[in-house]
């Protein structure tokens, strides 16, 4: 039997979540690494170099933020963060540091288990969507010629729109926030910026048929960003 | 430098004080020489210059300002009617006078400076109760669902073999359950915290309202997907400055409070409409309809409620939570974006959630 499998790193403090989140990962086949403070997780890092690290904000020996620095200097691992429902500002800190995705507590396990496969095909470039066309739920998009269809209907949509939604698409499972959404788009951020892109999105939303509380194609993170959701294999 | 700015307004409190007693004094000696060149009233200085000495007590912030000029009255209605009278006219009557003067100006300056004290005092109590009656209420709330959660437990892990595989399924969702509500619990009284501070400063930007809506819906349909829902939105792009994060805690604790409270609701609707200048937002319900008595106790402070009164409420409701807590919560956040938590019965019956945001302008 093959001993071939992904590691992952978990560093969080409290024994149960830890305990639940193992079972979870290593009866899916994953190898499962557990840190409870900062300090371990860095020797753990450095001893097994994992392929996803799942980090809890609220570690008690050090910022999580500088577990992040930590790792962003030494390696491009993805990083998903674990945070309580209103730290907003720690949120979108974590994320330009260089986290990859962020879970809110209480989660899903199935969440969790998407976002870590999502973050492992990030990292394998295998995203779907970097070859010539992208496909959720009826939507298609097709990189090359720029056109998007829903349901096998045509959907017109400016430039601005159709560029916002391929990156979504090119990362989809990832959040993306409207800092890097406005820098990839527009070059730079004014004072107006993040209106206009919730202008640009709202307009999007209407163009592929989805009300606002809709979120089969566009997933909305209220004040951090948006994603695409990942295609199911 | 924080520092000197501390120190700046210092000293331009002191000049306002030294300039509030300056007028006062100068007004009452002014209409001392009015009343003793226009009337025949002989003898009124002292009255004058003991109310002067008062009103310098209440409208200046410290004990000192009233003390000084109360020494000074002393000492002007000393030169008025000793000094220059000498031999002529001196009499006792005039001696007491003055010493009464002084005195009862000294204590009447003290006594409005207590009183100014003992208010603000009493403010902070208010504050200590009204804070401490939450804690009571949220600690109340806590007690049903856990120990929903002990007994279900308990019976999984003491019954086990007992049970089939869908009691003890019915029993883990159970526990799921009542975590989920534990937890929202938790974060408005986390959200209580933050706005009990007093002077809290929300950071508000401009959100679009199509992206607010967009986020709260979705996590109502996700929690509650065979309720009745539905919301109606203005066409054109709206943005409030607000932060984002708690309208969206306000909007899902109104509609939580009607899927749990408005019995016989067959509709929910989420009403936004906007004009140019605000942005309403309803939440109307065709449900059971409001009790009479006031719905607010957190935010109610003269109508202040024992613990006998909170656990009466709470018996009268059914339903699994108190509405309180989320409507304080909401009344709180509302209140700091400039608006105000309204609630009315519909004609047809049920009730409206309301409350009116600034709508801001955005130029493309």
């Amino acid at each position: 039997m093959s001993n071939n499998k992904y590691k992952i790193l978990i560093c969080e403090d409290d024994m149960g979540i830890r305990g639940a989140v193992r079972t979870l990962f290593e009866s899916g086949g994953y190898q499962v690494i557990c840190a409870e403070t900062c300090r371990d997780a860095e020797r753990e890092f450095d001893s097994y170099i994992p392929d996803v690290v799942i980090l809890d904000l609220g570690l008690p020996d050090m910022d999580g933020m500088e577990f992040i620095k930590y790792v962003r200097s030494r390696q491009t691992t993805p990083i998903i963060v674990l945070s309580a429902r209103s730290d907003e500002r720690d949120k979108v800190g974590a994320l330009e540091l260089g986290a990859n995705d962020y879970i809110t507590k209480p989660f899903g396990t199935a969440e969790l288990l998407a976002r870590v496969r999502a973050a492992i095909r990030t990292m394998n470039n295998l995203v779907i969507g970097s070859g010539q066309s992208f496909s959720l739920n009826g939507m298609e998009i097709d990189f090359d010629r720029r056109t998007v269809t829903v349901n096998e209907n045509d959907i017109k949509l400016t430039q601005n729109e159709y560029n916002i939604l391929a990156l979504l698409a090119r990362n989809s499972g990832r959040l993306l926030t409207y800092t890097e959404i406005i820098n990839t788009i527009w070059g730079k951020a004014d004072f107006n910026a993040v209106k206009k892109l919730q202008v640009n999105m709202a307009n999007l939303r209407k163009k592929l048929g989805t009300k606002p509380g809709d979120h089969r194609f566009i997933i909305n993170e209220l004040g951090v960003g948006y994603r695409i959701q990942d295609p199911v294999n | 430098m924080p520092l000197v700015g501390v120190l700046m307004k210092l000293f331009l409190r002191i000049l306002k004080n030294i300039a509030v007693t300056a007028a006062i004094m100068t007004s009452a000696y002014y209409i001392n020489i009015l009343i003793e060149t226009a009337t025949s009233f002989k003898r009124v200085e002292p009255m004058i210059y003991l109310l002067a000495v008062f009103f310098v007590a209440v409208c200046t912030d410290s004990f000192v300002y009233g003390a000084v000029s109360s020494v000074a009255a002393s000492l002007t209605l000393f030169i008025i009617y000793i000094q220059p009278a000498s031999v002529i006219g001196f009499t006792f009557n005039l001696v007491l006078a003055i010493i009464i003067v002084f005195v009862a100006s000294i204590m009447v300056c003290a006594l409005t400076v207590y009183i100014k004290r003992d208010k603000k005092l009493k403010r902070i109590t208010a504050n200590e109760r009204m804070r401490a009656d939450l804690m009571r209420a949220i600690s109340h709330d806590l007690r049903t669902p856990l120990t929903s959660i002990y007994v279900s437990s308990s019976t999984i892990l003491d019954s086990y073999h007992a049970m089939t595989p869908e009691q003890r399924l019915e029993l883990v969702k159970d526990i799921k359950n009542e975590a989920n509500d534990l937890i929202r619990m938790t974060e408005n009284g986390l959200l209580i915290a933050r706005m009990s501070d007093d002077k809290v400063k929300l950071a508000r930007t401009a959100g679009a309202l199509d992206e607010l809506i967009d986020a709260t819906v979705a996590k109502f349909k996700k929690h509650y997907p065979d309720c009745p829902f539905d919301f109606e939105i203005p066409d054109e792009p709206v943005f409030v400055a607000m932060d984002a994060m708690l309208m969206s805690q306000v909007l899902s604790n109104l509609l939580e409070n009607a899927v749990f409270h408005a019995k016989g609701m067959t509709k929910l609707l989420l009403r936004i409409s906007a004009t140019e200048r605000d942005v309403l937002f309803e939440v109307i319900d065709d449900g059971c309809g409001l009790p009479k008595e006031g719905i607010f106790p957190g935010a109610d402070r003269k109508k202040r409620r024992t613990q006998k009164e909170v656990d009466d409420a709470d018996r009268s409701q059914s339903g699994r939570h108190n509405m309180g807590i989320g409507l304080s919560v909401s009344s709180a956040i509302v209140k700091a974006h400039d608006g105000e938590l309204k609630a009315e019965n519909n004609e047809k019956g049920g009730t409206t959630f309301y409350f009116k945001l600034t709508r801001e302008a955005f130029d493309e």
